[in-house]
């Protein structure tokens, strides 16, 4: 495998010391070397592209996406001359929090989907070092992040007031502890997981588990947002304080500065030694049996697989919507594919799930639920439709990666006479459940409220714009669904997606609520947008069909690699 | 076969359940050294989950499995050792050429280098890979991909082989080197158990058959005895009768009837 190494491989391979320190933890490191040579060589042929972890591409895309929204933000906060702890806790803050978000997500990728060990289960792999290779790049993710996320708040430091020259190393020292501190933890919280859930409902358990967390972000941002206002008040001083581990780092950050804490109380050393026990009873259980186990993780449980058959009602309607048998086909496949894939699953409905509960924290009165007719008011159900197109935003972004991709060759052998009904079936399937759905469920409450006239007004204007957003995201999807291998570089598209669609939304809530003030003004308003829409999703459909021809030759002629000789 | 030599392989009353399934039930068998031994069965009898369990793969949930007096699973870093397994799905990476693949497998079972180096020219030489070497596996033909296991699964000199469908994919002259080879590393002492729906192989091949339906054993005797026993001329009859496979007439009948005159 003659591809450029990794210093930390060549550094274990190259150091007696460092061979065996591995080996007193525990460790073969030779195994250690190969198999993070193996991860990296896949990597770079673009055979493993799932964990962000091996993806350097991807993680160096983050990092400066990271540095540039989040890092240089916080760099500027120093302007603001708070005291240097406060400063120190708010960067470590968001270091710690955008890492357990990541690495919630990573870590179970890469413990709980090892898609490397169907090809290695039965060679003589010690499970503790290969736990510990997928760990270390689980830690690389800290390595690329850590740097863009604290470097210009660790230099922005040297203006507060209380900053020795010291400060910059301190504060990057302690940002980079703080990101090992949750990396470990994360896997040690996956290690306890191992040990009591059975290896077949783990990735479910661990989609839940970070579905939960994206969907409490809404009510965590509230908090951050109340803490912020008082930031300048608060005494980090205090020893009843000392059990938070963010304040461990803060300390450190702080070391030889002139605001130093004092040191923590017995809390303090009794949180460090009770984390310290969790972390490394955690990582232990993830050794035993994880190689034999690795089968029924990767396969999940088997009552997945008791699909029901009962027969769907919506067929006659999407064989009227497409025009054609192969409209069906890719409808019922895709709608399948998107309840069980547990890729698709585990990228998409985070995201969907941060959007609606963060639409759902916005209700909170009755003033906010009026209708959206009546003139001069502005009212909450105006932003519906477009949070709606914006969770469609996460579903289109990862529907062409699939778990077990390789049934896709049954697409070439068949005589796809209409790829465009092809191409309005996956419409429909993302449709029906993403924008439909969602109407009639708010329907009859509508009618109640406003009236079945403002409902009707408002569920047919609200409809129009969801379906105008998804044929704009139709654009996201790269070919056919559930045909290729997750790439971690897919994600990174994200965030600039949600800003964009973001400033998109703006503008069509404030027309829509002028549009709105005069109801037959929103009848034409509606009408000429439905023709928009119509006219966007017919050039989408049509640019999707053309990467599903191109997808289909691609699949056709079989490895693009083939013939292409190694050195 | 000589019954006083070592068994090499011994399972005693085998379980195994993929969530409420329970795919073996109660299982025995013992495989001396030397011996060649079928392991034949309908679909979804349990031959692969015995294969697994055997190669350490899967942990049992009830029962024992010794390979060459290691238990299993608490020893399945040494059983590995002295283990060479030829899975049925092609589980390589497609990014690697056939020669770096043999070099990862020769390498993770502790191979020395200039050991590991000759063996993996003479295996490419014999497997007629040598050309192909610095491909990726990626534009391999199947059987070159089952070519690049069989030499991965023989590169550490293995005590005991375990092959799921090891013939699957290859020509004619592959399958006659490979079955030959067989019987050569059997007569060196090699104790191989071999999963196969292909029967007049396993008749070619095995000294013994052991004959799994529905997750338990129904027959373990040599292929001789088992046709005395049942009366049968082939392998295929016996195999038929043992795991009461109906008659494909009216299967067939269905079949036709659904598809139109």
């Amino acid at each position: 495998m003659k591809t450029p190494r990794p210093p930390l491989t060549e550094y274990i391979a190259a150091t007696t010391a460092a061979q065996r320190l591995l080996r007193y933890t525990g460790l073969d490191p030779e195994q250690f070397v190969l198999l993070l040579r193996l991860l990296r060589t896949l990597s770079e042929r673009q055979e493993f592209m799932g964990n962000l972890g091996v993806d350097r591409f991807a993680l160096s895309l983050m990092a400066g996406g990271v540095a540039v929204f989040i890092g240089v933000p916080m760099g500027l906060l120093a302007l603001s001359q708070l005291p240097a702890a406060v400063f120190l806790l708010v960067n470590l803050a968001a270091v710690s929090c955008l890492l357990l978000l990541l690495i919630l997500q990573e870590a179970a990728n890469t413990l709980f989907n090892p898609v490397e060990v169907s090809v290695l289960a039965h060679q003589p792999i010690d499970p503790p070092t290969l736990i510990a290779a997928r760990i270390t790049h689980v830690l690389l993710i800290v390595w690329y992040l850590v740097p863009a996320l604290t470097l210009p708040a660790a230099l922005g430091g040297l203006m507060l007031k209380d900053a020795r020259w010291t400060y910059p190393l301190t504060h990057f020292g302690a940002g980079l502890l703080a990101g090992l501190f949750v990396a470990f933890f994360v896997c040690a919280l996956y290690g306890w997981l191992f040990r009591f859930v059975p290896a077949s409902r783990l990735k479910s358990v661990t989609l839940w588990m970070q579905a939960l967390v994206f969907g409490a972000l809404p009510a965590a941002g509230a908090l951050v947002g109340a803490g912020l206002r008082s930031l300048r008040n608060l005494n980090l001083g205090l020893a009843g304080w000392s059990w938070m581990p963010l304040l461990w780092f803060v300390a450190i950050g702080l070391l030889g500065s002139r605001a130093a804490l004092p040191s923590m109380g017995w809390q303090g050393l009794l949180a460090i030694l009770l984390t310290a026990a969790v972390i490394w009873l955690g990582l232990r259980s993830l050794s035993g049996g994880y190689i034999q186990e690795s089968a029924d993780m990767i396969r999940g449980s088997l009552r997945k697989g008791k699909a029901k058959t009962r027969r769907n009602t919506l067929l006659p309607a999407v064989r009227f919507f497409t025009g054609s048998q192969a409209g069906v086909a890719a409808f019922s496949f895709t709608s399948k594919l998107m309840r069980r894939d547990w890729q698709f699953r585990r990228t998409a409905l985070p995201m969907v799930l941060y959007l609606a509960v963060s639409f759902a924290s916005l209700l909170r009165g009755k003033e906010e639920l009026i209708s959206p007719l009546i003139p001069g008011k502005f009212s909450i159900a105006l932003l519906f439709p477009h949070f709606l197109g914006l969770m469609l935003a996460a579903p289109c972004s990862v529907i062409s990666f699939a778990e077990f991709h390789q049934g896709s060759w049954i697409f070439v052998t068949a005589p796809l006479e209409s790829l465009r009904a092809f191409a309005r079936g996956i419409y429909g399937s993302l449709w029906f459940p993403g924008a439909l759905l969602p109407h009639l469920l708010i329907l009859p409450a509508l009618i109640l409220f406003w009236g079945w006239q403002a409902a009707v007004l408002f569920e047919c204007f609200s409809l129009t714009i969801v379906s105008f957003y998804l044929a704009l995201e139709l654009l996201l999807i790269p070919g056919l669904p559930f045909a290729s291998p997750y790439k971690a570089s897919r994600s990174m598209i994200g965030l600039p997606v949600l800003l964009l669609g973001t400033v998109i939304a703006a503008v069509l809530v404030a027309a829509q609520w002028l549009v709105f003030q005069i109801w037959w003004v929103a009848v034409i308003a509606g009408i000429l947008f439905g023709l928009g829409t119509w006219l966007t999703a017919h050039f989408t459909l049509r640019r999707l069909e053309g990467e599903i021809r191109q997808n289909l030759h691609l699949l056709r002629i079989g490895p693009t690699q083939m013939f292409k000789e190694i050195d | 076969m000589n019954p006083d030599r070592h068994a090499v392989i011994t399972v005693q009353d085998l379980f195994y359940s993929y969530d409420s399934f329970e795919a073996l039930h109660g299982i025995s068998f013992r495989i001396q050294r030397g011996e060649i031994v079928g392991l034949l069965g309908p679909n979804g009898a349990g031959k692969t989950t015995t294969l697994k369990l055997v190669a350490g793969i899967l942990s049992s949930s009830r029962g024992s499995i010794d390979v060459g007096g290691f238990q299993l699973p608490r020893q399945h870093l040494e059983a590995k050792r002295i283990i060479g397994f030829v899975p049925e799905a092609a589980g390589l990476y497609e990014s690697l050429s056939g020669a770096e693949f043999l070099e990862l497998a020769g390498r993770l079972q502790q191979v020395p280098e200039k050991t590991l180096q000759a063996r993996i020219g003479v295996l490419l030489d014999t497997f007629e890979l040598r050309n192909v070497r610095a491909r990726r596996i990626a534009s391999y033909s199947k059987g070159m991909r089952q070519k690049v296991l069989l030499s991965a699964a023989l590169l550490h000199d293995p005590q005991v082989l375990l092959l799921d469908e090891p013939l699957s994919g290859l020509d004619v002259a592959s399958s006659v080197l490979i079955k030959d080879l067989l019987a050569a590393l059997a007569a060196r002492g090699t104790t191989i158990l071999y999963s196969s729906h292909v029967l007049d192989v396993v008749e070619k091949v095995c000294h013994r058959a052991l004959i799994v339906d529905g997750g338990s054993l129904v027959a373990d005797a040599p292929l001789d005895e088992l046709k005395s026993r049942t009366m049968e001329s082939s392998l295929e009859n016996v195999f038929r009768k043992l795991t009461h496979s109906e008659d494909t007439g009216p299967r067939i009948h269905r079949v036709l009837e659904i598809l139109g005159p």
